[in-house]
Order: structure tokens, then C-alpha cells, then sequence
């Protein structure tokens, strides 16, 4: 029991970001699942996390009031967003979402409200790791049974081919919003998380490399079942700890494991790593695959 | 009084929006052969920066360091397609934009490591003593700059249009699989246009950075903006690009008159929003059919 305690005066906030970066893989993970390369979910997360900031430390607004008000928020402008540029597809599609990260994070920057550079002081400390947890256990069930939904599967097929998904009848448009809306709406909530953990947020946190860090949780992991990109966020976030305990030091050594890793995962495993799992029950989903069930 | 204040800040934005459109002419250029583009290329353009700065610190002159720049850009650019896009396009997978992130990463942690990170002043023998013209301000240095844009489209776009090898450049962007079937080598095909993007890359580099200085985020700005003039001329519209680049140039520096500089970046991407919804191929963009 003691060397629980300890173990959690070490690692409490490193297994807390752990679960903010789930959290946020898990909402790319919805985006992805429709087929649709969005660079625009840490700027939700940002938005959640804004709103939510301001909500508890300037209006006195409940915790999870304020949570709510940062995830509907998200999610509003996500489908704002999503109506003109979802008409785009594959790079198009990354290169317009990363301009509204963009915006969102000048904004930020140049409002009074937001705190302009120097970031959003004063949150409480509300957000607790079991909280966090419960939160991510909600949303994977939620998505695990998104996924064998008539959504789901409109989602499924939306990725696989649009055209022809949209000459089997399926609404195009409207899936591919409501994908976009629940992944706006798991990073608005995920950022306004964040936002209660931490005594600040500033606008760089949701800028792009946070976008890309996202993104490759999803792929490293596996972006096709819900639980590759909880992998992917759990093993990156600790990943600079793991390097530390092997020996290796910060730098720019560490950033080149890190790249070497990511190229490796990406040129030979392109289903991510949870796929070296799935190899060896291929046999048992085999079956199922005939009847259009399998994943792969 | 007013006016002349507005068409020298539009004139002297234009000048920046040639730059933007260099950078989206390089997007173009692999676009057309490989349908992906270098998500890293603003680095290639930062990383060119430093090594003509480089070699003018060792005492190589000025016009010996452009076509030593232009070559280093070349073999960044074929760096990119052989580490990071190659396998990727092989594969039939969207890896790629993730890939050239990547890269781009290492580079820009490579840069920071090699160089520093603070921004240096960059050394031309151009002079930066005002013109006059109708009462607006130009210098030579932001004539040069039109020149060197001008005059390196104009060339790609000759080569393309005169030379064999441009000519199969050109039948690769039109349809890979015939191509292919006359005998050209699609692989070497998008090589080349990596090379070229790598090359216009370094250009950009070397004609911006005596305005701006060279410093690792120089080109973090610079390349937001050029996917916002690639993506609103659409990717494949030739010399739209110009067209595009001057407007957001123009308009960008206004508004940081107006509404003060922190707002400036903020058009072009709002720009980039409004012209999706509108003309999702681009403006001058041609509407594809997609066959099932």
C-alpha cells in the first residue's frame, strides 16, 4: 500500500495526461472511423477547455456544468465547421482543418477573455484521475457499440469507398457531420478536463503539434477498433518515461527514437499495433469475416 | 494621405504573397504527379535557409550559394519521397501526410539542434534602400523577389511544356496508368517532382529570409499560408496560385493595419474556410468526376 502511494506521487500526473491523451485519441478515433483526416481536434479541445475555464473561473459555473458547456461548445463549432469543409476529402480535408486550428489558436491569443499569450490562469483542481477514467470507460463503451451501429456501419462503408457508400443510399453528408460532431464534442469535453487539472492553459497546448501528436496515437495504435488509439495514447504518453528508465536521455536522441519508432510503425504495421494482436485470432475471426463481421 | 498608406501596404503585402504562392507551387507540382503533398515543406524551406546562410559564412559569395542552396533543396525534396512517401503511396495508404509531418519534425529538431535557436540576419548584396514608384515604397529586395518567383515558375513551367522529360511529367499528371503504359516510369516521374518541390522550396528559402531573417520557426507561418493559397487556387491550377497569393498577401497586410498584427494570419485561414464552402475544388480549381 505504501508503494502504491509513492507510485502515485510519481506518476499521479503522468497517468492523468495519460488519460487526457486517450481521451483525445479516442476522439479522433471517431473522426477516423468515417473515413475523415482531421487535423481540427486539439483545437476543439481548446475550445472545450476555454469555454470550460472561463465558465468555472469568471461565472462561478459547477464543475460539471462547466464540462458540459465545453463539450456542446466543441461540439457546436465542430458542426459549423464540419458543414463547408467535410465536402473535402483526404489532404484537403487536413489541410483545412489545420488552418482552423490555426485560427483557433490566434484567437486565443489575441482575445481578452482567453487571457491573449500568456494563457487562462486560475482553474481549481477538480478533475481527479478516477474521474478521468470513468470518463474514458464511458466513452469506449459508447463507441464500442457506435461501432456495430447502423451509424457505425455507415461510417464503416463511408471509409471504405464514399461513392460507392453514397449509391448504397447512405447519407454522406449527414454521417460524415455526426462523426465529426461526436469527435468535436469527446475533445471539447477531453480539453475541458484538462483545463481543471492543470492551474493554466495557454494557446500553444492546442496548436499543431498537439494536432499531430493526436494523429499518430490513432495510427500508431491502430485506428481501426476503438481501443488501438487508447494503446497508441498510453504507450506515446509514457513513452519519454520508458526512454528515461532504459537510459535514454532527453534531447535530441529521444526525438529520434521517437521518429524512428513512429516511421517503422507506420511503413510495416499500417493497421497500427494492435494488429500484432489481432494476427493471432484471425483464425477465430475468419469466420465471422464471411459473415461481414471481421474488422480486417 | 489614407490611400497611399493602403496601396503601400498592399503592395508590400502583394510582394509577401509571391512567396506564399512559390511554397503552393511546389504543393502543385507533386500534387499533379503523386496526389500527395510535402506536409514538411516549410522546413525544407527553413532548412535550405540555414544552409546558404552556411555557406555564405564560409565565405562561398552570393551568387555561387543560390544554385548551392537550390541543389540542397533538391536533395531534400528527394530525401522526403524516398524516406517518407514512397512505401506510403505503395501501400495505397494515407501514411504519407503523416510521414512528411514526421520528417518534418526531425528537421525542424535537426535545425535547432545544428543551428540554434535563435533568428539570424541573412546577407544580400541586394540593396534594401527604398524606390520610389507613383509614391509607393518598393525596394530592390522585394523586386527580387518577384523576379526570382517569376522567373523560376516560368522556367518549371517550360520544362514542362518543351522538354521530353517535362513532357512526361506532364503525361504522369494526366493519367499514371497510361503513362506507365508508354514507357515512362511513374516512380521516377514523382522523384523528380519532389525534386523540383524541394527545389522551389529552397528558392522560397533563399528570396525570403533576407526579409524576414532565418531562424527555425521562419517557415512555420509561411507554409500555413501557402495551403491556404494551394487550397483555395486549387491544386491544380497552374499560375492560379499567383492570383491568389497576391489577394492574401494584399489582404493580410491590411488587416494587421486595421485590426493590429496579431490578427494577420487569421484571413488567409478564414479565407480558406469560406472558398471550401463554396468551391471545394478551388477557385480555379476544375471539378473532378470520381468513377466508382
Amino acid at each position: 500500500m505504501v508503494h502504491l502511494t509513492y507510485f502515485f506521487a510519481v506518476y499521479g500526473s503522468l497517468i492523468n495526461f495519460i488519460g487526457i491523451n486517450v481521451l483525445l485519441a479516442l476522439s479522433l478515433y471517431v473522426t477516423l472511423s468515417a473515413g475523415q483526416l482531421s487535423l481540427g481536434n486539439a483545437a476543439f479541445a481548446g475550445i472545450g477547455g476555454y469555454t470550460a475555464g472561463i465558465l468555472t473561473t469568471q461565472f462561478g459555473v459547477p464543475y460539471l456544468l462547466s464540462l458540459l458547456a465545453g463539450a456542446l461548445m466543441a461540439a457546436i463549432v465542430g458542426f459549423l465547421l464540419g458543414m463547408p469543409v467535410l465536402r473535402l476529402r483526404g489532404v484537403f480535408l487536413a489541410m483545412a482543418t489545420l488552418s482552423f486550428g490555426e485560427v483557433v489558436r490566434i484567437a486565443a491569443i489575441n482575445l481578452k477573455i482567453t487571457g491573449g499569450a500568456e494563457g487562462l490562469l486560475g482553474m481549481p483542481a477538480y478533475t481527479k484521475t478516477w474521474f478521468i477514467y470513468l470518463v474514458i470507460a464511458v466513452v469506449g463503451y459508447f463507441l464500442s457499440r457506435l461501432r456495430y451501429s447502423r451509424a457505425g456501419w455507415s461510417f464503416e462503408s463511408i471509409r471504405e469507398d464514399e461513392t460507392a457508400a453514397s449509391a448504397m443510399g447512405i447519407n454522406t453528408i449527414y454521417y460524415k457531420t455526426l462523426a465529426f460532431t461526436i469527435g468535436a464534442f469527446i475533445a471539447g469535453l477531453a480539453g475541458a478536463m484538462y483545463a481543471h487539472l492543470n492551474y493554466i492553459i495557454t494557446p500553444g497546448e492546442f496548436g499543431f503539434s498537439a494536432a499531430v501528436n493526436l494523429l499518430i496515437y490513432c495510427i500508431v495504435g491502430g485506428s481501426r477498433v476503438w481501443y488501438g488509439p487508447v494503446f497508441g495514447a498510453a504507450l506515446l504518453t509514457a513513452l519519454p518515461e520508458i526512454l528515461r528508465g532504459i537510459g535514454v536521455t532527453a534531447g535530441p536522441i529521444r526525438m529520434f527514437v521517437n521518429g524512428l519508432i513512429l516511421l517503422i510503425v507506420i511503413l510495416f504495421l499500417p493497421n497500427g499495433l494492435i494488429s500484432l494482436f489481432q494476427r493471432r485470432r484471425k483464425v477465430a475471426v475468419s469466420v465471422l469475416a464471411g459473415a461481414g463481421i471481421g474488422d480486417n | 494621405m489614407e490611400s497611399l498608406i493602403i496601396s503601400q501596404m498592399a503592395v508590400s503585402g502583394a510582394l509577401m504573397g509571391l512567396v506564399y504562392a512559390l511554397i503552393a507551387y511546389g504543393f502543385q507540382l507533386t500534387f499533379s504527379t503523386s496526389k500527395s503533398i510535402n506536409f514538411g515543406q516549410g522546413e525544407l524551406v527553413m532548412l535550405s535557409a540555414f544552409f546558404s546562410l552556411t555557406l555564405l559564412d564560409w565565405g562561398v559569395p552570393y551568387w555561387l550559394m543560390v544554385p548551392g542552396g537550390l541543389l540542397f533543396g533538391v536533395f531534400l525534396g528527394l530525401a522526403v519521397e524516398r524516406a517518407g512517401v514512397r512505401l506510403a503511396l505503395e501501400q495505397k495508404s494515407e501514411g504519407w501526410i503523416l510521414l512528411t509531418i514526421i520528417i518534418g519534425l526531425l528537421g525542424f529538431s535537426a535545425a535547432e539542434n545544428i543551428w540554434g535557436r535563435d533568428d539570424r540576419p541573412f546577407p544580400t548584396p541586394i540593396s534594401a534602400d527604398a524606390l520610389q514608384f507613383f509614391g509607393v515604397n518598393v525596394t530592390p529586395l522585394e523586386i527580387s523577389v518577384a523576379i526570382g518567383v517569376f522567373a523560376l515558375m516560368g522556367l518549371i513551367e517550360l520544362f514542362k511544356r518543351k522538354t521530353l522529360l517535362g513532357k512526361a511529367f506532364e503525361a504522369v499528371s494526366a493519367d499514371r496508368d497510361a503513362a506507365e503504359l508508354m514507357g515512362i516510369s511513374a516512380t521516377r516521374t514523382v522523384m523528380l517532382s519532389y525534386g523540383l518541390s524541394g527545389l522551389v522550396a529552397a528558392m522560397a528559402g533563399i528570396l525570403v529570409s533576407p526579409i524576414t531573417t532565418v531562424g527555425p520557426t521562419m517557415a512555420s507561418a509561411l507554409i500555413l499560408k501557402a495551403f491556404s493559397v494551394a487550397v483555395v487556387a486549387g491544386l491544380d491550377s497552374g499560375f492560379g496560385v499567383v492570383v491568389i497569393g497576391i489577394f492574401l498577401g494584399a489582404l493580410e497586410s491590411l488587416t494587421s493595419f486595421y485590426l493590429g498584427s496579431g490578427w494577420r494570419e487569421a484571413p488567409g485561414l478564414i479565407l480558406l474556410i469560406l472558398a471550401l464552402a463554396v468551391r471545394p475544388n478551388g477557385v480555379f480549381g476544375k471539378a473532378t468526376i470520381r468513377k466508382v
